[in-house]
């Protein structure tokens, strides 16, 4: 499921012509930085329910296929629900602003990945991350459909032969597979050098016309937060 | 935050992944110190990484990262999966494998986990788990052999994990305008039913990476951390 999730918000950051497409990687990836901030810092479960719309009517405007952002968002429920076993004393308006925070967080990311794709956002972030992290997170992403597609490959070559591997064969094949792909890619790495600067980096830091598209829609979600703030 | 814990996803059949701390829930001290410490740790495996041994150990690193995501993502029966933060540890030794676990829970973050403003408690809890697996690993793997020390690494890691996690959870405070009260005996009631999760979940864990550390051992054994000489390089390959 992982696989079909990223695959899917890695074409719609690459295919995407909307207006937030449109805006500089730079102000998107700002904007969805002052979305977290916008709903970590909400004091009400509906300023953060507020910050939620928010977040997807800009998904909307991306044609970011916002009830698949919504699912895709849920994951933080797990922790929350183990949370609220271990402090029954929480009140419902505290669990609702919770969930209603992290719910709001997780959109804006998810968001930010369905409308930038990976190595743009690698741009942006190198400015502040070292070269060598920014390297390592650029192999991570590449290597992630590599092995999804190996494990996907795995898994259905051993259920059409009707073979029950155990785990040490399933995933330390797909570890061998991937430690393997690491030498090569290793070279490349060499070959190219890590150190060397990206010359796109500019162009992703340039400012554009509809900058001000997702960047609004941020600072109406972080002014939401704020008068909650001040509200409460 | 319990990495291993069993729990489904809403309306959707598919396993959740990993439990890790979301937005929103910790006090920005706790948040903004763990953050520090992660980057002080993280700067502390990156520094002197250079030239081919440096790419090739980012090369590494970058790659165990993707494959603790995908091994998360690889359902192993109901609701279960794997976290192989101990398991990269035993491979990478204990910068890689806190580096690998750190990036991994960066990208997890984007992929729909959130937990942006907890990066350093998610990358701590992790990082210490692949950590400390490299050391115990390293420890055991001559009195006990391979599959025993990686059984028992794993398991004295994951649980000391659960303990801490739960333990840590315990400490939150969730609700500061609430006193504790009756509620006291149902949250001892949560304990038990969470360390049942964790125990089940532990054990899966446990068999699977030292079936994965024995089979790797057998197989290019120096892809375990302290084992065998590396592969003669071929000569398209740095030096």
């Amino acid at each position: 499921m992982i696989a079909a999730d990223i695959d899917r918000m890695d074409r719609l950051a690459a295919t995407g012509s909307s207006p937030v497409h449109r805006a500089s990687p730079l102000a998107r990836t700002l904007a969805a930085a002052a979305a977290v901030a916008a709903a970590v810092l909400a004091e009400s479960a509906a300023a953060a329910a507020v910050v939620a719309g928010i977040v997807l009517l800009w998904g909307a405007v991306a044609r970011a296929e916002p009830h698949r952002m919504v699912l895709r968002a849920l994951a933080p429920l797990p922790f929350l629900a183990v949370v609220f076993l271990l402090h029954p004393e929480t009140r419902p308006e505290r669990m609702a602003l919770l969930l209603l925070r992290a719910l709001s967080s997780a959109l804006a990311l998810v968001l930010l990945l369905s409308t930038t794709p990976f190595v743009d956002c690698l741009r942006v972030l190198g400015v502040v991350l070292p070269r060598s992290l920014a390297a390592a997170l650029a192999v991570l992403y590449r290597s992630l459909f590599i092995l999804l597609r190996a494990s996907s490959h795995a898994a259905e070559a051993a259920r059409l032969r009707g073979v029950r591997a155990g785990p040490g064969a399933m995933v330390g094949g797909l570890l061998l597979h991937a430690f393997e792909r690491m030498e090569n890619v290793a070279c490349v790495m060499h070959a190219r050098g890590v150190d060397a600067p990206d010359p796109d980096r500019a162009d992703a830091l340039r400012p554009r016309a509809l900058d001000a598209v997702p960047l609004g829609f941020a600072a109406a979600a972080l002014a939401v937060s704020l008068l909650s703030r001040g509200a409460a | 935050m319990v990495c291993y814990a069993l729990l489904y996803g809403p309306g959707r059949g598919r396993a959740v992944t990993h439990l890790h701390v979301p937005d929103g829930v910790l006090p920005w001290w706790a948040a903004v110190g763990a953050l520090a410490i992660a980057a002080l740790l993280v700067a502390a495996a990156l520094a002197g990484r250079r030239g081919p041994e440096g790419a090739r150990f980012l090369a590494r690193v970058g790659v165990m990262a993707a494959a603790l995501i995908v091994a998360m993502s690889l359902p192993l029966g109901p609701g279960v999966h794997l976290s192989l933060a101990p398991l990269a540890g035993m491979m990478l030794g204990p910068a890689g494998g806190f580096l690998a676990a750190f990036l991994a829970n960066g990208a997890l973050s984007v992929l729909g986990h959130g937990g942006l403003t907890a990066l350093g408690i998610n990358g701590l809890f992790l990082g210490a788990q692949a950590a400390a697996g490299a050391g115990l690993f390293a420890l055991l793997r001559r009195p006990l052999g391979v599959r025993a020390g990686a059984v028992a690494t794993t398991a004295t890691v994951l649980a000391a994990a659960a303990a801490a996690g739960l333990l840590a959870i315990r400490a939150l405070p969730v609700d500061a305008d609430h006193g504790h009260g009756e509620e006291e005996h149902a949250a001892e009631w949560g304990v038990w039913v969470v360390a049942a999760l964790a125990l089940a979940a532990l054990a899966v864990e446990a068999w699977v990476t030292a079936s994965v550390v024995a089979f790797l051992a057998r197989v290019r054994s120096d892809l375990v951390h302290g084992g065998g000489s590396p592969r003669p390089r071929t000569s398209g390959e740095p030096a």
